[in-house]
């Protein structure tokens, strides 16, 4: 049995974890290769649903020659009270309607909201559509889990004293061509970068009141990597990273922003779309390193008459 | 405390009668114009649908007139909405207003603290008539605008049928006389039946999609008359008494018919996604089913539901077969591309009629 797992969206957080279960109960897992143009034409055949999903749609559509049958949880709740992204709800019948050459698709709704046990009865409906009994199935989850470690805050250093957080979802700052290799532009600039994870290590960490409106777990972490940056005092300035189109971004990075702006911590946002020339993006990347680093020669204090600034 | 609160379609006059009946003093703001989305869109982050836009511009426009508190929706779905009343704060706070906010939400926590500023508890019966009132004249509005979807096509005079509507809300906001509100109503239809009718086979088309683009004029440019206007019986699945009955008030025939229209969408789309988005498809296909020529799906650019709902449309109409059109609003308020749209849309029906 082929099970197929387009190499995106959910896939950064929990498609390891998945792979490993589907491999301990005996399946072949083909995951699409990192992201390509031809993948991203492929997917633009959808109208106005963010730049992610039309990527997953290319994987899916990559993949659904090779595989006997495509896997897409549906992701409608991962916490009580919260709610994933409308696109994760409605994915399977998405893909389902806008993929020419469909194969079967297996798909799971995990929704906490209803049930606390909605992943473990998951598992045992995957386990058993491979023919496998409950006690196996959960078994094969704990050691797939195990083997899978989480980060709170993956920290990668530069050679400058000055950090940059990134805050931004994992499906688009880790994948090949929506992330725009980020990290090691500013890696490049010497400049130091933080990406919070997703671990419940930071949800713990922060129990601030304004958060709790928020109501979509990604959108909700990234709010809590925020605080987590910055109440640790580890970033020097934050940049967070979204695409066109993304519903809770458009709310959530005013959010940030204002967070960012009480704690007088340099902000920007980085908005991508299909557009795939650079310039623009490494101007402005460029711009704001050059701005932190000139915070730190107390570039913005001169006097009132700029005597000091022009006398040579 | 002066109350504001934001436009929908003619909600301020029910809303106005509910709090003014609480013994609260209220401040509508002014219609939306123009002028009230600039505003918005000035101030709003970038992204952020129509609605929001619209909103922030009518409570600016309400702070600017002197109101001090505010008003305004909760949610707790996958749809943006729930989020509004705290990025809108954020932003009117920046701008220097100072003002309260109240946000209704249908919880304990927010019955709790936000429905006791508003209530006056010690006096049950004065809470009791101040709502059958609003609900009065809810209820005498929205049967003036079906009346109107229906009627519209088929009348010579529009002009005078708009000028009715005009006086007969303007009459139904000055009165709190229940009877006075029925009696609006049955004045209205009198006058109606007195204009000249053509004798003519309208088409009849079908308006899904997302509440806010659907009940607010100025942000669907006023389709329903431009509609109405090419001869076509325009039918509102989505009004604000239907989504009152349905979901706040729970009752049984509406929620039944709810359940049924989500178990029509569930070949198609298997769970809910937040706003209006099984209901849409849901009532595509009831739609198709009792017979329609067409349906138009409307929607704020960007909205998250409409649009996963707008992607699966396509299997749907390969399998209905009903004449299904698309059109998402946003901040640009070129009315020439809805009306070249539309009657386009209508010829392709009339065609398939004959």
């Amino acid at each position: 049995m082929r099970i197929g797992m387009p190499r995106a969206l959910y896939y950064y957080d929990y498609g390891l974890v998945w792979q490993l279960f589907f491999e301990q109960l005996g399946a072949e897992v083909v995951i699409s290769p990192a992201t390509t143009k031809k993948m991203l034409d492929e997917g633009n055949n959808v109208d106005e649903v963010c730049l992610p999903v039309k990527t997953y749609l290319g994987h899916a559509a990559e993949i659904s020659d090779n595989v006997d049958v495509l896997f897409i949880p549906r992701f409608i709740s991962l916490k009580a009270k919260e709610y994933c992204c409308p696109k994760y709800l409605g994915l399977p019948d998405l893909v389902k309607s806008m993929l020419s050459h469909c194969p079967p698709i297996l798909s799971v709704d995990i929704n906490m909201r209803d049930c606390k046990s909605a992943v473990l009865k998951a598992i045992i409906t995957c386990g058993s559509f491979l023919g496998k009994n409950a006690f196996v199935s959960l078994s094969g989850w704990y050691k797939a889990a195990k083997a899978v470690q989480q980060n709170a805050v993956n920290a990668l250093s530069g050679k400058s004293g000055l950090t940059v957080g990134i805050i931004g979802h994992s499906y688009l700052v880790n994948d090949a061509i929506l992330g725009m290799h980020i990290i090691e532009r500013l890696r490049c600039q010497e400049i130091s970068v933080v990406v919070p994870g997703s671990s419940d290590y930071i949800g713990s960490y922060n129990k601030n009141k304004e958060l709790k409106t928020v109501y979509w777990t990604h959108a909700r972490r990234l709010l809590e990597g925020t605080c987590y940056l910055i109440s640790n005092k580890m970033v020097d300035g934050l940049i967070f990273y979204s695409v066109f189109g993304c519903g809770p971004d458009s709310l959530v990075s005013e959010l940030v922003k204002y967070k960012a702006h009480e704690n007088n911590i340099p902000f920007m946002m980085l908005t991508v779309d299909e557009h795939t020339g650079e310039a623009g993006f490494l101007t402005r990347l460029e711009a704001f390193v050059d701005m932190l680093k000139w915070r730190l020669q107390d570039d913005y204090n001169f006097s009132a008459y700029r005597q000091n600034e022009y006398s040579h | 405390m002066i109350i504001t609160f934001p436009h929908i379609g003619r909600m301020n006059i029910p809303i106005k009668a509910l709090f003014e009946g609480l013994g609260h003093q209220v401040l509508v703001p002014p219609p939306t114009t123009k002028n009230t989305l600039a505003l918005g869109t000035k101030y709003s982050p970038e992204g952020v649908c129509l609605p929001f836009k619209i909103t922030l511009g009518n409570l600016i426009e309400g702070l600017e007139k002197g109101a001090d508190t505010i008003v305004t929706c909760g949610g707790k779905g996958p749809c943006r909405l729930g989020l509004y009343s705290d990025v809108q704060k954020k932003i009117l706070k920046d701008l220097g207003y100072k003002f309260d906010i109240i946000r209704l939400d249908f919880d304990y926590y927010s019955i709790k603290n936000d429905l006791t500023k508003i209530l006056p508890l010690s006096r049950p019966h004065k809470i009791f008539n101040a709502i059958q009132t609003a609900w009065a004249k809810m209820q005498a509005i929205d049967y003036i605008e079906n009346k109107v979807c229906e009627v519209l096509p088929l009348v010579v005079d529009k002009l005078k049928v708009d000028f009715l509507c005009k006086s007969a809300f303007e009459s139904i906001d000055c009165t709190d006389n229940r009877f006075e509100i029925e009696s609006i109503a049955k004045w209205f239809d009198k006058e109606l039946m007195l204009l000249e009718h053509i004798d003519a086979k309208t088409l009849s088309v079908g308006i899904i999609g997302e509440i806010y683009v659907n009940t607010e004029p100025f942000a669907n440019q006023n389709l329903i008359s431009i509609l109405g206007r090419m001869g076509v019986r325009v039918y509102n699945t989505l009004t604000l008494k239907k989504y009152i009955l349905t979901h706040l008030i729970k009752r049984k025939s509406a929620v039944n018919y709810y359940n049924y229209i989500v178990r029509q969408a569930s070949q198609y789309l298997g769970h809910y996604v937040g706003g209006h988005g099984i209901a849409s498809i849901g009532q595509y296909i009831a739609l198709s089913k009792q017979g329609f020529d067409g349906v138009v799906h409307i929607y704020p650019f960007g909205c998250m539901p409409e649009v996963v709902v707008k992607n699966i449309f396509s299997r749907a109409v390969r399998d209905y077969k009903t004449p299904l059109i698309s059109l998402a609003f946003d901040e640009q308020t070129g009315i020439a591309g809805v009306v070249t749209r539309l009657e386009a849309f209508v010829d392709l029906l009339r065609f398939n009629r004959s």
